[in-house]
């Protein structure tokens, strides 16, 4: 007897392999030469306060936006959907934009994360608000859209109305998004959450899976859908909330990686979310890793790296689904 | 299972669906739910699943208030085919299949795989198992989604339409399913438009208008001429050929 369960470990096993490798190589390359020679102490030093920080970071904020796109995608039953369509990206960004105009970030350096957490909080909760305990989820979508919208045109005037130009550079820089310059410290306030929100998405799989069958046959099979949404818009929240207020914007991540994965480890939600986290880390270990080797010495953003790869890929995506469509 | 309504009735925006219906569906029965196009079969249904809120009266299941029992617990019950036949994404037909065995949480199991065995040979689509449902024609995935309600093994079936865009050969076979099902002890409820389907099969029929009930009763008591005519205007002929009742429609009742 065959069944399509029983090969789902391999793409997993491989996914895993890929991550893992990706972690070695972002901690192996750098600027100063690749290779971790255990005499010196320079190189080491470089590894653990540079490099280190940087690989996880990159490891769990990939992850983040994998496992966090395929959950949304999955609950949404829409392929188009991406992390930041409830609200939480803009709300974190505008968050973090604020900290730098008040100048706090200036005057404490953890202003500008906490900033961005309470905003990805803040939004997140608006677009929940906004939607209604038990309405569809195209108003969900809605109301997410609404909050980015009005974070949107917030962030804009606190560019416009930013207090010298070396603000609002500072304020551009970060919302195109970085691994740059961030220390265990960021791992510290974004890992737990990043992990605790990626820890509830895992548990929505089987749940997301019955989805597939409309919403009345989920309801059927003993799904409490009130609270599925609940812990999927948490969830992401707090994965991609913590992941924006420490690296800012990396576009294009959450919503390529599950159609990346899709042919290999198949269509079905729950199956995809563990798959999605693992190659989204590997994605954006190795985008950073490339930015690294490519152009070390321009400043070249990972988000703006991730847009560039990403953008052509969601071409593809609309002109493939618009053949399908016309077929 | 004894599944029972009790004075219903269920407003969905501002419209009142369904009316002080009184229901009771015992182990056994095979219960058509007839009526013409907003009726309410469609709300019955639902609001007898626990999908709905009830504006007022009682649902109860094995004499126990529906609102009371335990989600996991009330789709080990009752198995639910809604009408829309959706899939949104493009899984294999066995692992939609296998959706069925959530609430029993053994797909992976050998009682769940063969359940989910069983559930594709009776609705014949074992032979598309391992295809995916977007490849399916309309009939073939209707019957997938049947099968998932099937592979529930539930103790109550509320099937809405379920032979729709059946071939003639499905639909005899589905309905020898469902009267199979009844004569094992099952509660079974299907909403349907098909009048000799429901002469032919049904230990019950239910004819709804407007969100009440009209007649309920044995077939040969409810779809009569007249009862026919009041509830869906039309002028019908009941015949009998080779000793299964018919019934034709014949015209639309001027007025």
């Amino acid at each position: 007897m065959t069944r399509p369960t029983a090969s789902a470990g391999h793409p997993l096993g491989w996914l895993a392999l890929a991550a893992a490798g990706a972690f070695a190589l972002s901690l192996l390359v750098g600027p100063a030469g690749i290779g971790m020679p255990a005499t010196s102490e320079a190189a080491w030093l470089i590894v653990a306060e540079i490099r280190l920080p940087r690989t996880l970071l990159g490891a769990l904020v990939g992850a983040a936006l994998g496992g966090a796109g395929a959950a949304l995608q999955g609950y949404l039953r829409n392929p188009l959907a991406e992390p930041g369509l409830l609200g939480v990206t803009s709300g974190a960004s505008l968050g973090a934009v604020i900290a730098i105009h008040s100048g706090a970030a200036a005057a404490l350096a953890l202003a500008l994360p906490l900033g961005g957490l309470l905003g990805a909080g803040l939004a997140t909760l608006a677009a929940l608000m906004l939607a209604g305990e038990r309405s569809a989820t195209l108003t969900l979508i809605l109301a997410g859209v609404a909050v980015s919208s009005v974070a949107a045109a917030l962030t804009t005037l606190a560019l416009n109305l930013s207090p010298n130009p070396f603000a609002a550079v500072e304020m551009i820089y970060w919302m195109m998004g970085s691994l740059n310059d961030r220390s265990l410290l960021h791992v510290w306030i974004a890992g737990p959450l990043i992990l605790a929100g990626l820890a509830l998405l895992l548990t929505t799989g089987p749940r997301l899976d019955t989805l597939a069958l409309g919403d009345d046959a989920a309801a059927n099979l003993g799904v409490d859908l009130m609270r599925l949404r609940r812990e999927v818009v948490l969830g992401t929240a707090l994965a991609i909330g913590a992941s924006t207020s420490v690296t800012g914007g990396i576009g294009f991540v959450g919503l390529v990686v599950p159609h990346l994965v899709r042919p290999y480890v198949g269509h079905a939600p729950g199956r995809l979310l563990a798959a999605s986290a693992l190659a989204g880390a590997t994605l954006v270990l190795l985008a950073d890793v490339g930015l690294r080797l490519l152009a070390p010495a321009s400043d070249l953003r990972l988000g703006v790296l991730t847009a560039l790869i990403g953008a052509p890929f969601f071409l593809w995506l609309v002109v493939r689904s618009r053949r399908e469509i016309g077929a | 299972m004894t599944l029972e309504a009790h004075g219903l009735q269920v407003r969905r925006g501002d419209r009142t669906v369904i009316t002080g219906l009184t229901l009771s569906a015992v182990p056994g029965e095979l219960i058509g739910v007839l009526g013409p196009n907003g009726a309410g079969k469609s709300t019955l249904l639902k609001a007898l699943a626990h999908l709905l809120p009830v504006t007022s009266g009682q649902i109860a299941l094995d004499a126990r208030p529906i609102a009371a029992w335990d989600r996991a617990a009330l789709g080990r019950t009752i198995a639910y085919l809604p009408q829309e036949r959706i899939v949104h994404w493009p899984l294999s037909v066995r692992a939609t299949v296998a959706l069925g065995r959530f609430p029993h949480d053994d797909a992976a199991s050998a009682a769940g795989a063969a359940a989910i065995d069983r559930a594709l040979a009776e609705m014949d689509v074992a032979a598309v198992a391992g295809r995916p449902v977007s490849e399916l024609s309309g009939g073939e995935l209707a019957r997938v989604l049947m099968a998932r309600a099937l592979a529930q093994e539930t103790a109550v079936l509320l099937a809405d339409e379920p032979t729709a865009g059946l071939d003639p050969a499905h639909q005899l076979a589905l309905f020898d399913r469902l009267a199979a099902l009844a004569r094992a002890g099952r509660t079974v409820l299907a909403a349907m438009h098909d009048l000799s389907l429901a002469a032919r099969y049904c230990t019950r029929v239910v004819l709804l208008k407007d969100g009440r009930m009209l007649a309920d009763g044995p077939p040969r008591d409810v779809l009569t001429e007249p009862r026919l005519a009041e509830a869906f205007g039309i002028r019908a002929r009941l015949a009998t050929v080779d000793g299964v009742t018919i019934v034709v429609p014949l015209s639309n009742v001027p007025g």
